[in-house]
């Protein structure tokens, strides 16, 4: 076979000319030189359907509608644009129908469709033609219809997969933006929430979605991060994630500085608190900013529970993210350095259960924790069908047969296995990745220096933490700059009725929320 | 760039800590003694050493539970001698495999011979290491605490699990003091002095003998289990424990039984120009283990108070004559209440504290007992 | 708080700045130092002591008004001309240095002692170091911040050291006044040694926000730091009583290994396990200040180069603290930075307040 050249013929002429940027000109106003400006364009696509028809009425008037196949609806392109173009209308004359001129009358008259627009340059035309709308090309008029009736299969709204939830509604985003904005407002009647849509990539051209309530939301953080997106200058995003390592104040951290979640309920409560959300088109995630750590580390049933309930979870889960962080590594600080501070007993069993095993704890803890870390990479790829049966395979043949051949203790066993399910009992999806990361440089620095080590390595996160910002908030308020009155929904969540001011670690306008300040409704 | 720099520098402590894990130990090799008796050197050539003999002073012998779940043994005992009992430990890597691990051993005993010489010359060693405790138990044995850790035990692991367990809170169960180091440190201070448990073998059982009664470090005299009771109860060590009682009315025994309770004590000093007078109020406070008469007690409400007098006059009786001997024979303040004193008028007393004060003053000893509870039974 | 300027810090954080640089790890070995002079008082002498700090903050507080929005390097130039000004300034991050030096390698030696007997003094020292540097590049609000969270984790620690009270002795303490007046006035000059690190305050007030609460804010800080001392010291003499603690290098330490507790039996597991972030405090507090000094000094812009300075303070500390031998002679050469503390922490705002006041009006239009 002949070889292929990896670069690029950089003299051809014809390569050149094809990365053009395409004119600006505007169109013609008969329907054939504008078929001819797009008949380049319209080769590249074999799903570009180009319909032609005549309007109903004398004298005919030719027209063209140009739309990707299965973007639209096509019901709505044969009854609502096809349909009332090619046989009701124009049976009155223009004057009659009240319009300034021929365009006006065709579409505010005759389209049954929603959602109209005009244009008449040629790059427009062609982006939109791409962008996934039906656009209506007149002979003799300058303008051209654009019209917006995307279609087509998508998803159903179903329970979102990696945010379950016992008591709280069951739907989740999907990949469709308008959909998803819907589901918003259906939560968010305020006439002070702001939808504004923007085009991030110059090829993919996805549209992002900035939300935010009008009157609530700090003015800085708005045009901070509208200022980011805009100037986002890529080829394109395929999904959300792209737009949160753009925007972050800090890409290079371990922690994760916006806030991802899959539900409209959740992003309404956010919303709701002051911050600013994105929705892009394609991703059935959206993610908010400013995040605050303690954030991560609340799951929205905390909210739909009692007090006390909440309150013990939260505890239990604040107490897990220590365990999941530290516990190897404490395992293997103490029984290679400080093995006086082990109780005896303990430490008479601990030796006894490690007899016979050759390797070094240290050696032994990794090997344990590199095999459970690709069981879960491996559970997350596998076919539903085998998913469950591998879990339980190698989770305890694994394990019984690593304790037989004498790899491994079965006390390394247990704590690898308790620190993972403390991992997992996070509830955001972020802040279980950066845990999984963060236990490995621990337990090197535990091997190398014992709790010293362990000291060291978290007095050094620490310091990251408190230095870390999010749209320029502190990320680890409320507990670095300590704002005691937002400590009422950190480590527990009292009642309703005392929350009654947005939270004040993050800047915003307004911050009543309740209407009574925590006080009883005065008896009649 | 100062990104650069960061991860330059995080790359150093990688390496660093790649290159060389300085301290590390691991807990397969490790030997964790449980018990150590500390002797004076006697010759034998079971104590393993290569120091010329001058040098030999001290033996030390260990309890050692072994790790591998193949052995049958569960312990292995080691003997080496030296100097001091750090050179001793430092003979150990001749013929003890692994990493010597001094910070865990539970229970030390010492010798009266030793204890005779004084004690603090071999306690500075446990108390230099910074990685001990100061929360090891001490106790004296009779003769050399090496025959205690060999003698054979059949119901428990080791000697050492045994020893552990029985000492540790043995001023919990019964009136016998129990120290640690920390306590034996504190009690060099001017006008105390420690007093320690003491382990003798009957009928090849180590069993508890007693108290060692202590001049600052310098072990003086022994006292028996009974007069260990009154020393405990003088001292104000808060234990728990059983007191027999048997009442007689006109020569004839009317009862016997005896009472669980537990002990306090007040000091109080008065001062008359160069004399001194401590009060000491002990109170005992528990309830009625048993008694044999079958009297009961709804039906004869003295009863009652006849056991309590009954008991207090025993306690009374023994105090005071432990007391006394304390006071001509031992001459030191082992029940601890000089501090009372010193309380008050301590620039003036201090330097003289621990010649000659104890035996010239007044103590007096006040009893109460309690009985809150007869139990289930009237 | 939500400025990027960078270098503001609130009121509150100031408190925990200053208790931070106070108290680290000299108050292991405070009660020992002074009850070998002042017996069973040294808990008077300690809460006597804090008369000291009391008049520095008062000092430094007037100086402020007076001067209220230079750094501490202009104001030393402005007061006395550009050469006395700027070398008062280089004698002071020297003090500051040197005293940073000995806090650490003090440190390390304690850490050597009871966690890593092996590992050499240098790799320990790099530790400290790194974080030192790390931190303090981060900035003034960074290390408020950082202050205040390891504050609160300071309080829990202390309350693991009330533990031991339950082997503790009362008539150790009495009576009181055996010293005599001698011995607590004695005691007292020893124990104002330990109040050293307050002199930061005059770089760091130029960083807060509100000025006019300077003096509430030390205030309290000196409270707590006196409260903390003299709790420690009367700890220590209940459970020690005076003469055994002048045989334990670090008595409030060993206080953790006198008493066990039933599941985790060694009560220094939890202790240690903060050690790191409470001792490293006012070695970080320093490191910043001196090197916030000297980016004034020869007026580079902060922002970019403070991490740098800081990288040639951390080295100058490493260098300085690998030179004394052993730990008897870093005892020693604490004792001298002690005696430097009178004329750095006394004498400097005197001098700087004295003057300001002679010149009074003139330096007023320059402000």
């Amino acid at each position: 076979m002949k070889k292929i050249p990896r670069k690029p013929p950089t003299d051809d002429q014809a390569w050149k000319e094809d990365k053009q940027k395409i004119p600006e000109t505007k169109l013609p106003a008969a329907l054939n030189e504008k078929m001819q400006m797009l008949q380049p364009h319209l080769k590249k696509g074999a799903d570009i359907i180009t319909r032609p028809f005549f309007l109903q009425g004398e004298p005919p008037l030719e027209a063209v509608a140009i739309y990707l196949n299965k973007v639209i609806d096509d019901e709505t392109l044969n009854q609502d644009i096809l349909r009332p173009l090619m046989i009701n209308c124009r049976e009155e004359s223009i004057q009659d129908l009240g319009a300034q001129n021929l365009m006006d009358a065709i579409y505010k008259t005759s389209i049954t469709a929603s959602q109209i627009s005009k244009t008449n340059t040629f790059a427009s035309l062609v982006q939109t033609i791409f962008d996934g709308m039906t656009v209506l090309l007149f002979d003799g008029l300058e303008e051209v219809l654009v019209l917006d009736i995307h279609g087509g299969p998508f998803r159903a709204i179903d329970a979102p997969p990696a945010e379950q939830t016992m008591r709280g509604s069951r739907e989740g985003f999907i990949e469709r933006l308008d959909i998803n904005i819907a589901l918003v407002r259906r939560r968010l009647r305020d006439p002070n929430l702001v939808v504004e849509k923007t085009l991030v990539g110059r090829r993919t051209r996805t549209q992002v979605a900035i939300l935010y309530i009008d009157d609530i939301a700090d003015p800085n953080i708005v045009r901070t991060l509208k200022d980011r997106v805009n100037q986002m200058d890529l080829d394109g995003i395929v999904a959300s994630g792209y737009i949160e390592q753009f925007i972050e104040d800090s890409p290079t951290s371990i922690f994760s500085q916006v806030f991802i979640t899959e539900r409209p309920d959740k992003l309404v409560a956010l919303l709701l608190e002051g911050r600013v959300a994105i929705i892009a088109d394609n991703t059935p995630l959206s993610f908010a900013v400013p995040a605050l750590f303690v954030q991560f580390l609340q799951a929205p049933e905390d909210y739909y529970e009692k007090t006390f309930f909440s309150s013990y979870i939260r505890i239990l889960r604040y107490i897990s993210l220590l365990i999941a962080i530290s516990l190897p590594a404490l395992y293997i600080a103490l029984l290679t350095y400080q093995p006086e501070l082990i109780p005896y007993d303990l430490l008479i069993s601990f030796s006894r259960a490690r007899a016979n095993v050759p390797f070094p704890v240290i050696v032994e803890a990794l090997i344990m924790e590199i095999i459970i870390q690709m069981v879960i990479e491996a559970g997350l790829r596998l076919p539903q069908q085998i998913g469950q049966t591998v879990g339980v395979v190698s989770g305890i043949i694994l394990g019984q047969a690593a304790i037989s051949a004498k790899l491994a203790s079965p006390i390394v066993i247990l704590i690898i296995s308790i620190s993972i399910i403390c991992t997992y009992a996070l509830p955001s999806a972020s802040m279980v990745l950066t845990t999984r990361l963060l236990r490995l440089p621990i337990m090197l620095l535990a091997a190398t220096f014992g709790l010293f080590g362990i000291a060291f390595g978290w007095i050094v996160v620490q310091a990251h933490l408190i230095g870390l910002e999010s749209m320029g908030v502190p990320y680890f308020a409320p507990l670095a700059p300590m704002r005691l009155a937002d400590l009422k929904d950190t480590f527990i969540r009292t009642f309703w009725k005392k929350m009654n001011q947005r939270p004040v670690s993050i800047p915003m306008q307004d911050r009543k929320r309740q209407g009574n300040d925590g006080k009883e409704p005065q008896q009649p | 760039m100062r990104r650069k720099m960061l991860f330059a520098a995080l790359m150093i402590i990688l390496i660093i800590g790649i290159s060389g894990c300085w301290d590390y130990r691991d807990i397969n090799s490790t030997a964790f003694p449980q018990l150590g008796a500390y002797d004076l050197h006697e010759e034998s050539n079971t104590a393993l050493g290569n120091l010329p003999p001058e040098e030999q002073q001290i033996d030390l012998t260990v309890v050692i539970p072994t790790v591998s779940p193949e052995l049958e043994s569960k312990f292995l005992i080691s003997k080496t001698s030296g100097l001091l009992i750090a050179s001793a430990r430092g003979q150990k890597p001749y013929s003890l495999p692994g990493e010597y691990s001094a910070g865990v051993a539970s229970n030390i005993v010492f010798s009266e011979a030793l204890a005779a010489t004084g004690l603090n010359k071999v306690s500075d060693a446990l108390s230099r290491g910074a990685l001990n405790p100061h929360t090891e138990n001490y106790s004296i044995a009779e003769g050399r605490a090496e025959t205690i850790l060999r003698v054979p035990i059949k119901d428990y692991p080791s000697m050492g699990d045994y020893l552990r367990m029985l000492i540790r809170s043995s001023n919990k169960r019964t009136f016998m003091p129990a120290t640690t180091l920390h306590q034996f440190e504190v009690d060099q201070n001017p006008g105390k002095n420690p007093v320690m448990p003491l382990l003798t073998i009957k009928d090849e059982k180590v069993m508890f003998g007693g108290a060692a009664i202590f001049n600052k470090d310098k072990m003086i005299g022994k006292a028996d289990l009974n007069e260990t009771q009154y020393l405990v109860m003088l001292r104000g060590i808060e234990s728990v424990g059983n007191l027999p009682f048997i009442i007689s009315k006109e020569d004839q025994m009317s009862d016997m039984g005896s009472v669980n309770v537990n002990n306090k004590r007040k000091v109080k000093v008065e001062r008359n120009g160069d004399s001194f007078t401590f009060t000491i109020t002990i109170s005992l406070a528990g309830n009625l283990a048993e008694h044999s008469s079958g009297v009961l007690f709804t039906e004869d409400p003295k009863l009652h108070t006849e056991i309590e007098d009954q008991i207090a006059s025993n306690v009374t009786e023994g105090c005071n004559k432990f007391i006394e001997k304390m006071q001509e024979e031992y001459k030191v303040d082992c029940i601890d209440i000089s501090k009372y004193a010193l309380a008050k008028w301590r620039k003036e007393l201090q330097p003289k504290i621990d010649e000659g004060f104890i035996e010239n003053v007044d103590i007096k000893v006040d009893v109460k007992v309690k009985l809150q509870n007869v139990g289930g039974e009237s | 708080m939500k400025d990027k300027a960078g270098s503001t810090i609130t009121t509150k954080q100031l408190i925990f700045i200053i208790v931070g640089s106070q108290v680290g790890i000299r108050f292991l070995y405070l009660p020992r130092e002074v009850s070998k002079i002042a017996s069973e008082d040294a808990w008077l002498a300690v809460f006597l002591a804090a008369l000291a700090p009391v008049i520095i903050i008062f000092l430094i507080d007037r100086l402020s008004k007076r001067m209220p929005d230079m750094g501490f390097t202009q104001m030393s130039q402005t007061l006395f001309g550009k050469f006395l000004g700027s070398s008062l300034i280089v004698l002071f991050v020297a003090y500051v240095i040197a005293f940073e030096s000995i806090i650490v390698r003090i440190f390390s030696e304690v850490t050597k002692l009871y966690l890593l007997p092996k590992t050499p003094l240098t790799v320990v020292l790099f530790m400290y170091v790194f974080n030192i540097v790390y931190i303090g590049s981060k900035g003034a609000r960074v290390i408020g911040r950082l202050n205040e969270l390891l504050f609160y984790l300071l309080l829990a620690n202390f309350l693991v050291l009330l533990i031991p009270l339950g082997a503790a002795d009362y008539t150790n303490l009495l009576p009181v006044g055996t010293a005599g007046w001698d011995g607590i006035a004695r005691g007292t000059l020893a124990a104002i040694h330990f109040y050293a690190g307050i002199e930061i305050l005059l770089v760091f007030y130029s960083l807060v926000n509100r000025k006019d609460e300077l003096l509430k804010a030390g205030m309290i800080a000196t409270a707590i730091t006196t409260a903390l001392y003299v709790s420690i010291v009367v700890i220590c003499e209940l459970v020690f009583g005076v003469n055994g603690m002048q045989g334990q290098m670090f008595p409030a330490l060993i206080l953790l290994k006198v008493v066990q507790i039933p599941v985790i039996e060694r009560l220094e597991f939890i202790f240690l396990f903060f050690w790191l972030g409470m001792g490293a405090r006012p070695a970080i507090n320093m490191g910043f200040a001196a090197s916030l000094s000297l980016t004034q000094l020869l007026k580079i812009d902060e922002k970019k180069y403070l991490p740098y300075v800081l990288m040639f303070v951390g080295l100058a500390i490493f260098i300085i603290a690998l030179l004394p031998q052993d730990i008897l002679s870093v005892f020693k050469l604490s004792n001298y930075a002690g005696y430097a503390f009178y004329v750095i922490g006394i004498a400097y705002p005197l001098i700087f307040y004295v003057t300001a006041l002679a010149r009074g009006e003139k330096v007023k239009q320059n402000a």
